[in-house]
Parts: structure tokens; C-alpha cells; sequence
């Protein structure tokens, strides 16, 4: 009880001095110090994609050859288990222990969060997310192939393969609802048969009656909204019941390669061919959900805050003019790993989405 | 679709009554409401992973092992925590408590040990199918009824036609009646706790090569075999046997008419529906 | 300095939580873990009251209140069938029920997508935009709170309470309506829970279902398991210990990933430990 409490009031103690320390000058070897905060999960149901996060961010800072650049760049990562109290605490521990400069965030209910308390404590913040609410504002930024994209190589993928009646198995989590929301309209709009829009909670293990029940609708192709791992039970069923129709998918069957093998998938470009070898080399992980999103992104902050130039007097550039930086993205040098990025005035950053199968295990770019 | 919903029955049955007939073992001979027995048949699962895939030793004799660990697993918690505390007079309440405790770290140590990704001990190719005429199902859900109806055959036939189980049974009737007739409680209840690890073992190894495994999977299958248990009335093994099939039909007629995402809803209200309606479940009659 | 603050306006909503829980666990007897639903309920009366109907903060509050009393009325009614740990065994089951109501009734709650923008509370033209000022208004009820609980400790109702805990029976051949007393607790218990619900969602600005799960009702009773059952230091004490407990972990300089199941595992040994060593908890006075 005791020592509890003594590190209680270390820790307090910590964070009162925190400030004073970091406003001592550096020596004059030492490089001032950027430091990036990023909340992710890294415990608790998602952290698969917390974990590959971490390391994609870890990569990106190695690849950027950090002796070379004009600061010194700490990441700080933090568990915050996808839980909204978790990522609050995080991120104002960031700013008053951790000094931070800019932030990262993962999807959209944490990434919304994240993107209001950015713009009220002016810290730069890159999220990736299927939500526009997570770039709103000066300070934020969304690094993800944003829905319409993603909707748009969908639609081109079914008109090619002539699919007429679409099945959509979902589940239920915020940007999924989001995408749901808007992709049924569209797909009526265009001309589309829904058979069915079934939704699926994160704990399912058996779903051999939902299949059954989608199969006698007779989908020409069905939607598999899921996550690991359910998409993964999901592709098992299937196959154990029969139910062989052509299954598609944003993103997620990277999680399930083995159950979903001749399938195909619209996930974001990974670029210049060799980002996911590079990253699944260097990692030993397979690349998930934002990854390319976050290596591209942190990319993007170490090159904005390299060229901002510095206010009279000050030691590292104002978030100020980092963002305005940021945004000139036609100008400031930026080389992305992905083939082909937009951003636009409100800090969304697209990139166009591609079409993979996967073939023989790995996902493989094809164009029908 | 009939016939599915009765198949499907059987086999989500299966799953949950091996869990069910442990519990109600358990809980007749130490009666409290262990959280780790979900543990256990989690270990089922990972120990299985961690010889056959990690280790590379041959499938039976991983499994055997894996088996033979989640005994070893139940009978340390059962001798090292529950009975000690409770021949210091714990209550049932501060019982329930510690194995909450206790499951949460064992989750923990799972999840720092193996990751958070799920892992399948079979592998989607070479799945081996049962072919029943109007529907194929793969050799490992078969398994899963075979082994669900052996269970309860032995365990049955241990608990009514062996000395060791009128022993078992003995102890369920009256603790203190046993003490002083002599009859080791303490042993009889470390017994018990190695046969329920037993069967949760089987049932962990199963659904392993059946719907996989991920850190958090003993928690909700405990749920579901206790719920199991108690709309069989907790008072014996046959209860526990139906009653697990029971709450299959009911999510699986749920889930036909409504929509999936109600499942655990539905289980529930069931369950407090039983419960409320019916205390003692659907077999009233007391023993084994 | 904001992180601290932060801090401290979490810590005064799970004061809230703990005290409430303690007038039912500790006072009543009534291990409760659906405490997580009524502080959801309140955080939802908030969020839809604020955004979609126009309310402010303190008339969201009434109307949590109101709604929380309804339902905890006929939950603690079915809950009262109940004895001990099927008590929380079917208190849990009630809480995975409200989660998935909670999760699927998409038209009221908007389920996985939650609900954003919630502002903050008014009082007149005064708006508790900073931080600070938050503080202070959570500080204000948190201590009104503190001396309610001592209130009804102290009051007829509350020895009458701490007398059915220890021998229902007994209470009641003294002449004390039980249920009534019980049903009365659970109310106001529910209801107190709202109000730091209310908190939560003004604070956070955006909620959703995920917040309010069973594992969240867990977590609320390790606070006063820890703490000490049946005291309003106890609660306290409990909800510091278990609020800053991540944080001075990650002081003590842990890799960021091992911190995170090092905690969940600190949280299961101290439910354990409690349970071996002191099972009324540091400052408690009730032995479940």
C-alpha cells in the first residue's frame, strides 16, 4: 500500500516537473526532440491491427534514416484497448508527460475522439479512418482510402463480373455501420438487387444458420464485412456448408487468407508493388488494416516537419505552420509509397483502392 | 432447413454440453460458480496449438497431452486455491470472486504467450467431411457429438454403476454427512476436478479444430454451458445433458427467426426466464 | 496539468460508480454486476437528451433518473427471485442483455455508431467548457454523494438494510417489509449509477455501447472488492487505487504491450488476493 502510494505521488510528481524539463535548452549536439504519439489497441480484440500498427510505425521511422534528419523523432505508443476512456487518458498523458507534437489514432470511434481533442489542444493529428468526422478541422488529418473509393472499385468489380443480387454480412462496428449505411442506397440506386444485410456481433462462433438462411437467397456475390476473427469462422462455415458463391471484401481477408483463397478483395493500394513485402520482411507480420496508412502518414509528418520552417526564436516548427505545410502536399516534396495520394482542403487524404486475389495464400493485384 | 436447424442443434449442443457436464460435475461436488472452467477449456485448445503447431509432435499425441495438461490445470487450482480457501471457510460468493480473478490472469498469460490472433488447429484443405445425406459435416463436428454422448455415457455410468462415484455422489448429497462417515471430501473433489478437466480438455481440443481460438474464448463458452447446466435444473448430469441441447434449439430457432446479432440476447432471457420460472430447472429430482 | 485533471474527473465518475455499487453490495447484501447497465442507460438518457432532444445537462440527469428507476425497478424485482451468487450469475446474464439492447436498437442508440457532440453542462449563461470547471462540478456531486452514503449508513433505512444482509429471515420476523427494502436499494443504487453516466458522456463528448459491457460491471466491483465493502472511504480508495493503477505501471517504465496484460493480470491477482486475504477489502466492513 505503501509503495502504491509512493509511486502515486511519483508519478504526480513526474508530471508537475514533466514541463520544466523539457524547456531546458539541449545541448548543442542533441537534435531537438518531435515527439508522436500514437493510441492504439494493443490489447483487446483488435490487437492484431494494434500490433502491426506499432511495427509499421517503427519501419516507417527506420526507413526514414533518422540520422539524417534535422530532429530527433520519438514515437510514444500506448495500449488504449479500442476504449474511449483508454484513448482520453492516453492522449492527455501525451500532452503533458509525453510533450507530444502530433498524434495518431486508429479508426473511427477512437479517431473521432482524438479529432476533437486535437483541435482543442492545436496537436496535429493523423488518423486513418472510414469516417469523415475524423478529419474535420485544421489540426486533423484521415489517411485511408475513404469509402467512395472503395465504393466506386466495388461497383466496377461487380458490373465486370456481371453480379446481379448482392448479399452483404457485416458486422457491427462504427465504421462498418457507416459504410452500410451508404453502401445499400447506392448499390439500389445502381441498379442492384440486395438479397440480404445480415450483421454479425464480434463473438459469434457459430453461424451455420445465418449461412444457411444467406444461401438460399442465392447471392450472385456476398460482401464480407467482418474482422478477424470472425471473418475467418465465416469463410470456414462457408465452405463446410457449401455455400461456394464469390465472396468480397474491404481490407480484412488479409486476416483470413487461407479461408478466403480465390477470392477477391478491395482493399487500399500498398503501393509502389514492394510496400508489403517490405513491411512483412522486416516485420514478420502480414500487413492489416491502416498499415500502409500509418507508415505513409508518419512519412508525411517527419517530411512536413523537416521543411516547416521555424519561427524567430523557437527550437522546433509551430503546428501551426506544420499543418499549412501538410496540406501544400503538391509542393513540399512528400514521395508517398502508395501510387497515387489526394488530399483535400479538409485534410483527407485519399488513395484509390485496388482489386486483389488471393492467390496461393498472398494477395495478388488483379483488374477483374 | 429443418433438418439443418436439427443437426445444427446437435453439434452447438455438443459444444456447449461437454462444458455443462463439467460444470455440473464440478459444481455438484464443490458448489460454486468457477469462472476458471472456462480457463481450462481454453487451455484445451492452446495446449494443443502449442505442441502440435509450435513443439511439431504428431496430432494424437499432442492432443492426449493437451488433454492430460488442462487435468493437471484443474486439479493445481482446484488443490493450490479453491480447497484451501474453502476449509478456511470461504463462502461460494468469495469463491466465484477468486476464480474471476483467477480467469482474468490466466486470460492475460494466454494473450502474452500465444498474441490476440486467432489460430486454427486444423487447417481448411484437408478437412475431413461426414457425409449424412442431406448435409456433409466436417469429421471434427461429428467428433463433437460422438464425444458428447460418450461423456455422458461414462460419466453416467461412473457416477450410478462405480463405488468411486457413489462416493462422487455422496459428497453432492450432504458434505458434512460424507465427513463424518468418513469418506475423503477432499480427495473426492480433487478426482472430480481432474475428470472435469478431463472433459473440458476434450471440449477445448474440439472446438480448437472447429470454430478455432482466440485469448478470450473460455469465457463465453463457460456462460453458455453454465446456462446450459442451470436450465437442466443443476441437479444432475442428464440435466445438464438436455439442458445444453436445449439452449441450442432456442438460439438456433432464434437466430432462423430473427436475426444473429439477438443470439446472446435470447440466450439470456431464457436463462433468467428458467431460472425465474422454475428454479430448479427442467429435471427437478434431486441426486447424482 | 491536463492530464492530471483528466484523471481526476475519471476517478470522481467511478467515486460515483463505487459508492453506488457499495450501497448495494456492501449495505444491501446485493452483489450486484449490472451496475455497468444503469451507468449506461444514464449516459445514453444524456447523450440522446442533449443532442437529440434539446435538454441540458442537469434536466438529462432527471430524465436519466427517471428512465433508470423504471427499469431497475422491474430488474430488481426479477433479481430478487434470486439468493447469492445466482444473484450475480443472473445480474450478469441482465447485464449482456442491456448491452445488446444497447448494441441493436439502432433507430434509439444508434448502436456501434454511437452518438457524438454531446455538450457539456449550463448552468444559466455559465458553460463548463474548461476542464477545471468540470472537475469542480463532478467534485461537487462526487462529495454529495460521499454524504449520502454516509446518510443512509447511519439512518434507520440503512441498519435495517445492514440487518437484512446478515439474516434476511431474521429482518423479516422482526416485522421489515425485505422486499421493499431491497427493491428501494437497488433503485437508488441504479439511479446514482445514471448520474455518473451522465457525467461520462458530457465529459467524453461521444459514447458508445462498447463502454457499458459486463466486463465494465466486472471492473466496478474489483473497485470495491479492493476497496472495502460496505464503505464510502473504502470506494474511494478503491476507485484511486484501480483508476491510477495503469498509470503508475507505465511509470515504472514497462514495455508498452507486456504493460497492458500486466495490468489485467495485477487486476485478476488482486481480486484473488482480496479473496484469500481479505475478503472484505482494505477499508471494508461487510465479508461476503
Amino acid at each position: 500500500m505503501k509503495k502504491f502510494i509512493l509511486s502515486l505521488m511519483m508519478a504526480t510528481a513526474l508530471t508537475a516537473c514533466g514541463d520544466e524539463n523539457k524547456a531546458e535548452a539541449p545541448k548543442k549536439e542533441e537534435k531537438p526532440v518531435i515527439t508522436i504519439g500514437a493510441t492504439l489497441p494493443l490489447t483487446g480484440n483488435l490487437a492484431v491491427y494494434g500490433k502491426a500498427l506499432q511495427k509499421s510505425l517503427d519501419l516507417a521511422l527506420q526507413d526514414a534514416h533518422p540520422e539524417k534528419l534535422k530532429y530527433t523523432y520519438k514515437i510514444v505508443v500506448e495500449d488504449d484497448q479500442y476504449d474511449l476512456k483508454k484513448a482520453l487518458i492516453n492522449v492527455n498523458r501525451f500532452k503533458s508527460v509525453d510533450n507530444i507534437n502530433a498524434v495518431m489514432s486508429f479508426w473511427g470511434n477512437i479517431g473521432t475522439l482524438v479529432s476533437d481533442w486535437a483541435e482543442k489542444n492545436k496537436i496535429v493529428h493523423m488518423g486513418c479512418a472510414a469516417s469523415d468526422k475524423v478529419g474535420a478541422g485544421y489540426y486533423n488529418f484521415n489517411h485511408a482510402t475513404q469509402p467512395q473509393s472503395l465504393l466506386n472499385r466495388i461497383l466496377k468489380y461487380y458490373k465486370d463480373n456481371n453480379f446481379k443480387k448482392i448479399g452483404i454480412a457485416y458486422l457491427q462496428a462504427l465504421e462498418i455501420q457507416e459504410f452500410i449505411d451508404h453502401f445499400v442506397p447506392i448499390l439500389k440506386e445502381n441498379g442492384f438487387e440486395v438479397v440480404f444485410v445480415t450483421s454479425f456481433n464480434p463473438d459469434e462462433k457459430d453461424l451455420k444458420m445465418e449461412i444457411l438462411k444467406m444461401k438460399e437467397k442465392q447471392p450472385d456475390v456476398v460482401e464480407v464485412l467482418l474482422n478477424s476473427p470472425i471473418i475467418n469462422i465465416f469463410g470456414k462455415t462457408s465452405k463446410e456448408l457449401g455455400f461456394d458463391v464469390p465472396m468480397s471484401s474491404i481490407n480484412n481477408m488479409t486476416d483470413a487468407l487461407e479461408e478466403y483463397e480465390g477470392q477477391t478483395f478491395v482493399t487500399e493500394d500498398s503501393g509502389k508493388a514492394s510496400f508489403t513485402e517490405h513491411f512483412e520482411t522486416a516485420t514478420g507480420t502480414p500487413q492489416t488494416a491502416c498499415v500502409v496508412n500509418f507508415y505513409d502518414g508518419l512519412n508525411m509528418l517527419i517530411n512536413a516537419y523537416e521543411k516547416t520552417p521555424l519561427k524567430e526564436g523557437k527550437q522546433i516548427p509551430d503546428n501551426e505552420d506544420v499543418v499549412k505545410m501538410l496540406l501544400d502536399i503538391n509542393n513540399n516534396g512528400f514521395v508517398s509509397v502508395i501510387n497515387q495520394i489526394n488530399m483535400d482542403k479538409e485534410g483527407n487524404i485519399d488513395s484509390p483502392a485496388v482489386l486483389k486475389r488471393i492467390i496461393n495464400g498472398k494477395p495478388t493485384t488483379v483488374e477483374k | 432447413m429443418l433438418l439443418h436447424l436439427l443437426l445444427n442443434t446437435l453439434i452447438v449442443g455438443a459444444g456447449y454440453g461437454l462444458m455443462a457436464m463439467a460444470f455440473r460435475l464440478m459444481y455438484s461436488v464443490s458448489p460454486f460458480f468457477n469462472m476458471t472452467l472456462g480457463a481450462v477449456a481454453a487451455l484445451g485448445a492452446y495446449a494443443s496449438y502449442g505442441l502440435i503447431s509450435l513443439c511439431g509432435l504428431p496430432m494424437w499425441f499432442g492432443v492426449i497431452g493437451a488433454i492430460a495438461i488442462c487435468a493437471l490445470f484443474s486439479y493445481f487450482l482446484e488443490a493450490g486455491i479453491y480447497t484451501p480457501m474453502r476449509n478456511h471457510g470461504a463462502s461460494s460468493m468469495v469463491l466465484m470472486v477468486a476464480s474471476l480473478g483467477v480467469y482474468t490472469i490466466f486470460e492475460s498469460v494466454i494473450l502474452l504467450v500465444f498474441g490476440p490472433q486467432y489460430q486454427n488447429l486444423g487447417s481448411i484443405h484437408s478437412a475431413v467431411t461426414v457425409h449424412l445425406g442431406f448435409a456433409s459435416i466436417p469429421l471434427v463436428q461429428a467428433l463433437t457429438i460422438v464425444a458428447f454422448f460418450v461423456c455422458f455415457g461414462f460419466l453416467n455410468y461412473l457416477l450410478h454403476h462405480t463405488f468411486i462415484g457413489l462416493k462422487i455422489r455422496a459428497v453432492n448429497d450432504s458434505a458434512s454427512l460424507a465427513n463424518t462417515i468418513g469418506m475423503k471430501n477432499n480427495q473426492i473433489i480433487l478426482l472430480v476436478s481432474v475428470l472435469t478437466g478431463i472433459v473440458l480438455g476434450v471440449d477445448g481440443v474440439l472446438i480448437g479444430y472447429d470454430t478455432g481460438m482466440t485469448p478470450t474464448m473460455g469465457f463465453n463458452l463457460l456462460f453458455k454451458g453454465m446456462i446450459g447446466a442451470i436450465i437442466g435444473g443443476l441437479a444432475n448430469l442428464r440435466g445438464a445433458f438436455f439442458g445444453a441441447l436445449f439452449l441450442a434449439l432456442a438460439e438456433n430457432i432464434g437466430v432462423l427467426i430473427f436475426a444473429s446479432e439477438w443470439r446472446d440476447l435470447i440466450a439470456f432471457v431464457i436463462f433468467i426466464t428458467f431460472l425465474s420460472l422454475r428454479p430448479q430447472g427442467i429435471f427437478q429430482k434431486k441426486g447424482n | 496539468m491536463e492530464y492530471l485533471i483528466n484523471l481526476a474527473i475519471l476517478f470522481g465518475i467511478y467515486s460515483m460508480l463505487a459508492l453506488s455499487l457499495n450501497m448495494l453490495i456492501g449495505m444491501g447484501g446485493l452483489v450486484s454486476l449490472a451496475q455497468a447497465a444503469f451507468y449506461g442507460i444514464g449516459a445514453y438518457a444524456t447523450a440522446i437528451g442533449m443532442t437529440s432532444l434539446g435538454f441540458g445537462f442537469f434536466t438529462t440527469i432527471i430524465l436519466g433518473i427517471i428512465i433508470n428507476a423504471v427499469i431497475a425497478f422491474v430488474v430488481g424485482k426479477i433479481l430478487a427471485r434470486f439468493q447469492g451468487d445466482y444473484y450475480a450469475i443472473v445480474s450478469a446474464g441482465l447485464s449482456i442483455i442491456v448491452f445488446s439492447i444497447l448494441q441493436n436498437w439502432k433507430s434509439v442508440t444508434h448502436g456501434p455508431l454511437g452518438i457524438f457532440g454531446i455538450g457539456k453542462p449550463e448552468i444559466g449563461s455559465y458553460a463548463f467548457y474548461s476542464n477545471t470547471a468540470f472537475l469542480g462540478l463532478v467534485a461537487v456531486f462526487t462529495v454529495a454523494l460521499y454524504v449520502l452514503y454516509q446518510w443512509i449508513n447511519k439512518s434507520s433505512f440503512g441498519r435495517v438494510l445492514k440487518a437484512l444482509r446478515e439474516d434476511e429471515k431474521l429482518t423479516q420476523s422482526m416485522g421489515y417489509k425485505t422486499k421493499h427494502y431491497k427493491s428501494v436499494i437497488f433503485v437508488l443504487s441504479a439511479a446514482l449509477s445514471g448520474i455518473a453516466g451522465a457525467f461520462f458522456a458530457s465529459y467524453i463528448a461521444f459514447i458508445d455501447p462498447s463502454s457499458f459491457q459486463l466486463k465494465e460491471g466486472i471492473f466496478l466491483f474489483t473497485i470495491i472488492i479492493v476497496g472495502g465493502l460496505s464503505s464510502a472511504l473504502g470506494s474511494i480508495v478503491g476507485a484511486l487505487i484501480l483508476i491510477s493503477l495503469p498509470e503508475v505501471l507505465r511509470f515504472i517504465g514497462l514495455p508498452y504491450e507486456t504493460a497492458a496484460q500486466l495490468q489485467q493480470m495485477i487486476y485478476g491477482a488482486m481480486l484473488l488476493l482480496m479473496m484469500i486475504f481479505k475478503p472484505q477489502g482494505l477499508f471494508g466492513k461487510y465479508r461476503m
